[in-house]
């Protein structure tokens, strides 16, 4: 019997239809043909999810064979004879266990994440090439000097992970190249400037001239100037300042002015989203998300008699971490254990036998914007300085698809002092520390190979420029000490970075930087110990200058603080503890004067909430049935206290909770009335309102106070997000220990928190305890890709691996190796 | 006797193209030998075949300790239960190779008339 034609047409569309969904992408779908291969696509994943026991490899350039062996918590230790083979040999495992995460860091730096996930990141892209940051890069690049060590070292290491690329076969391609349908592409040196840029986009951005500037939009100049202050009222620096507590500095508030009508103007002329527009390539971070922690013990207050630190650094949480663990040995050379960012050759934090160190981030202004005077608004060819016309650089830029198309154009500009943008009508120029940065590398290179607190801190001030870091160090010989190093400008006049500057004269230009005798720093202190948390560094009695503003509020700091002075024998356990310590300054403050007017209320509700409040041990740990009441009383007493900054603005800021507990010492002041409600209130009559609504609200959302839709763990959490933001590869609601303002922070996101917690006693042999939220591997299939997470929640920390040797660690402790022999060389 | 060893040497063909090329090689090789046997069991065969060489291929993998975690993670990117991919993975070589043959059976049986 013959064939009907009909079903041979049926077999035709079939045929057609099935390849096309085989071989064609469709909207978010990569083509299934490639994606479903048994060999070569989706699949193949789970015979690559971990590595070979034992492998070997050739690179080109090695110049003697290097071993690697991973320990019991795969960390690899690689054993080189020399400098530029222990980097070679780390940029090649760390594009073996995170491939994807270094191409697209690099990419989200270079503005080229178009080229692999399509249109969808044109923003994106659009907003970190207006940055100037890749102009930068390529300028930077440019002017290395190609016999440095910094060359030499970033060679090396991109070498390195070209070789892995190179010996790749398409089946072991990482999940997440074959989930889009992309290849991954060779890394080139220009990749590690961009994604130095990229850090210094997290950690160096400010915006305090535009919060200043809508401040003054509502509440007037002197109003603004007061609320968003360049000093924090409360004084616990990093900088010791002989105080044995912190210091509440007599600090009035005036009433709310009179908008001021520079401020409206400016504001209306950049349109409403015009100022967010200038930042747009940071990372997004809510305010409560700063978080990074460091403290230091000299012998006399460590159980031991030897230094200790403690690193705790707050990033945004990703899988993989933003951190991979390494240790890198060339006998009687360099033996440096910490973590390394996939894409920067070198340990940015760690240890060295003889040092340890790590940072918190500083937060001085390092970026100011210029209002410019412009040719032609609408498509500008020269800018006006000193009453002449200077020609603008101009910069074509492209944006091109994975198939290579253009999606989208820009012309960028440049003035003398960075890239210039338009924000509604105005154009605003941009001059950065990040993107004049040098010698970053060298830095840590020089980190390594210090052999004291002081040489290595020394080193860095020469050497390292952006993005400011409060740099702690213990070494063996039991000093301690801290400097905030980075290249701080000095302003022309009153030294003020908060306020937008006049671009038309070169007299607004920054005149100089700061010499590094006068950084805020701290060498064996007789407290016998430091700690740093983002706060204010200088006590401004000590050190009055223009440094920055709106520091970070001090309640991590203080908090650590009584902790450290409370301890006179810390433990590296203690330091430990105190790491995922559940005590709250804030709450300590705050606490007392909420139940104190309460109290005196004959409201049944405040009273009930007043002794639920009461029952509170102000303790922020994943049971706590309380912590949630507090919480909702702080974000009403936000809301109605600071009323005249509650607009529908995009860009609307609200003064912190340290400016809260400043107001809460003038119970008379203006600022307590909410002028939405007709009455006039106090500060008693405000607060009373806010115990009594917190309550309602607390119940409507979370039921009854004994039920567990009120334990702590029910409200925050954790959010560990994929790179590629996939909730397949994520981790979820994970419990931590912590709120607003802990030594903990736990945002209301949860995207941020603690990236690296780290403990050394600076004994000999060292010992050594960290963890990260994540794992190893890059690979979501792995067992070492999130294995960390739920330690890290709990608090704990593992025991470090130091093997002095390969052959240094027990079987048992013993994971894998991989042998690396110079290519042609027989093993 | 022939039938079978016939299917298991096309089910080899099918493995090695995949291997060696892809999975494109799945309705090339389908339409060759319909286009040799001239037959309407060419399209069953193929089918049948290709089905085999990929659950052979896709063995190395399901043996992995991995496949249960890639199953489940695959499960919640794509809207089906982690099996309906795997599924989807047979479906897609079935119809492939199935419709390729059929196509050149149905011309070639118009030829001949």
């Amino acid at each position: 019997m013959r064939p009907s034609p009909l079903g041979t047409a049926f077999a035709l569309v079939v045929l057609a239809s099935t390849s096309y969904v085989a071989a064609r992408p469709a909207g978010p779908l990569p083509a299934l043909g490639p994606l479903l291969d048994p060999v070569h696509g989706v699949w193949s994943a789970a015979r690559t999810a971990e590595l070979a026991a034992d492998a070997s490899a050739s690179i080109a350039g090695l110049s003697g064979t290097t071993k690697v062996v991973y320990d019991d918590r795969a960390v690899p230790h690689i054993f080189a004879t020399n400098v530029s083979d222990a980097y070679r040999a780390l940029g090649y495992v760390v594009a073996r266990d995170r491939l994807f995460q270094l191409e697209i860091q690099g990419r989200a730096g270079a503005g080229t994440l178009t080229e692999l996930v399509g249109a969808r990141a044109l923003p994106v892209d659009q907003a970190t090439r207006a940055s100037g940051m890749p102009r930068s890069a390529e300028q930077r690049l440019a002017k290395l000097d190609t016999a440095g060590a910094s060359w030499r070292v970033m060679r090396a290491y991109v070498d390195g992970v070209n070789a892995y690329i190179e010996t790749l076969p398409p089946s072991e391609y990482p999940i997440e190249y074959k989930l889009l349908g992309r290849t991954p592409t060779r890394m080139q040196l220009i990749d590690i400037l961009h994604l130095l840029n990229r850090m210094g986009a997290t950690l160096a951005t400010s915006s305090d001239e535009l919060t200043h500037l809508a401040a003054s939009a509502r509440v007037g100049r002197v109003a603004a100037d007061a609320l968003f202050p360049v000093h924090s009222p409360i004084v616990e620096p990093i900088q010791p300042n002989s105080d044995r507590a912190p210091r509440f500095d007599a600090v009035r508030i005036p009433a709310p002015g009179t908008p001021d009508a520079k401020a409206v103007a400016m504001l209306d002329a950049m349109g409403p989203r015009g100022p967010s527009s200038l930042v747009a390539f940071a990372p997004e971070r809510t305010p409560d998300a700063i978080g990074s922690n460091n403290w230091a013990v000299s012998p006399s207050r460590s159980a031991s008699g030897k230094a200790l630190l403690a690193g705790d650094p707050h990033l945004e949480l990703t899988l993989p971490s933003i951190w991979y663990e390494v240790h890198l040995v060339v006998p009687d050379t360099l033996d440096s254990y910490g973590v390394t960012i996939p894409g920067a050759p070198g340990v940015v934090i760690g240890f060295t036998k003889a040092v340890a160190w790590t940072f918190t981030n500083t937060g001085g202004d390092v970026m100011d914007y210029y209002v410019e005077q412009v040719d032609d608004v609408a498509a500008p060819k020269s800018y006006k300085l000193d009453g002449e016309w200077k020609p603008l650089e101009l910069r074509a830029e492209q944006y091109r698809d994975p198939t290579g198309s253009v999606v989208g154009t820009d012309t960028l500009r440049f003035t003398h002092r960075g890239p210039m943008n338009r924000v509604g009508a105005e154009w605003i120029s941009v001059r950065w520390t990040v993107l004049e940065s040098m010698r970053v590398l060298e830095g840590f290179e020089a980190a390594v190979r210090a052999r004291t607190s002081d040489e290595l801190l020394d080193g860095m001030a020469t050497m390292y420029e952006s993005p400011a870091q409060n740099m702690l160090t213990a070494d063996t010989s039991g000093t301690i000490a801290i400097r905030s190093t980075g290249r701080y400008p000095i302003r022309p006049g009153d030294e003020r970075g908060d306020w937008l500057r006049d671009g038309s004269v070169s007299a607004s230009d920054w005149t100089g930087a700061w010499a590094v005798s006068d950084y805020p720093q701290a060498f064996r202190p007789a407290q016998g110990f430091l700690a740093s948390a983002n706060q204010e560094p200088f006590d401004p009695k000590v050190q009055p200058r223009y440094f920055g503003a709106d520091w970070e509020r001090p309640w991590r700091a203080m908090r650590i603080n009584t902790l450290l002075r409370a301890d006179s024998a810390v433990t590296p356990d203690a330091m430990r503890r105190y790491q995922s310590d559940p005590g709250s300054a804030r709450a300590d403050l705050f606490v007392p004067a909420l139940l104190s007017v309460a109290r005196s209320s004959t409201d049944p509700r405040v009273a009930r909430a007043s002794t639920l409040l009461g029952e509170w041990d102000r303790r922020y740990t994943p049971d706590n049935r309380r912590a949630v009441l507090f919480e909702e009383m702080m974000r009403l007493l936000s809301l109605r206290l600071w009323d005249e900054f509650q607009t529908d603005s995009v860009r609307n800021p609200i003064p912190n909770d340290m400016m809260t507990a400043v107001l809460l010492r003038d119970s008379a002041s203006v600022w307590w009335d909410d002028r939405r409600t007709p009455e006039a209130e106090t500060r008693d009559a405000l607060l009373t309102a806010v115990v009594k609504a917190a309550l309602d609200s607390v119940i409507a959302r979370h039921g009854d106070p004994a039920s567990d839709g009120w334990r702590w763990d029910k409200v925050r959490h954790a959010n560990i997000f994929h790179l590629t933001q996939l909730p397949a590869f994520s981790r979820l609601e994970v419990p931590v220990q912590g709120g607003n303002a802990t030594l903990w922070p736990s945002t209301g996101n949860g995207r941020h928190g603690p990236s690296w917690r780290m403990v050394v006693e600076m004994s000999t042999p060292r010992r050594a305890w960290a963890t990260y939220p994540g794992g190893q591997s890059g690979n979501p299939l792995s067992r070492w890709y999130d294995n960390r997470i739920d330690g890290w929640s709990r608090g704990e920390l593992d025991t470090l691996r130091l093997p002095a040797s390969e052959t240094d660690l027990p079987p048992t402790q013993r994971r894998a190796q991989l042998v690396l022999t110079p290519a042609g060389a027989a093993r | 006797m022939k039938r079978p060893l016939q299917i298991l040497l096309l089910a080899a063909l099918f493995a090695a193209g995949t291997l060696l090329l892809g999975w494109w090689t799945l309705p090339i090789i389908a339409a060759a030998y319909a286009l040799l046997k001239r037959d309407r069991t060419a399209p069953r065969d193929t089918m049948l075949a290709a089905t085999f060489a990929w659950i052979f291929l896709l063995s190395r993998s399901m043996s992995a300790p991995a496949f249960s975690t890639l199953l489940e993670r695959l499960g919640r990117i794509f809207p089906l239960p982690g099996i309906g991919v795997l599924l989807l993975t047979l479906v897609l070589a079935m119809l492939l190779s199935w419709s390729a043959a059929r196509v050149i059976t149905g011309f070639t049986a118009s030829t001949r008339t």
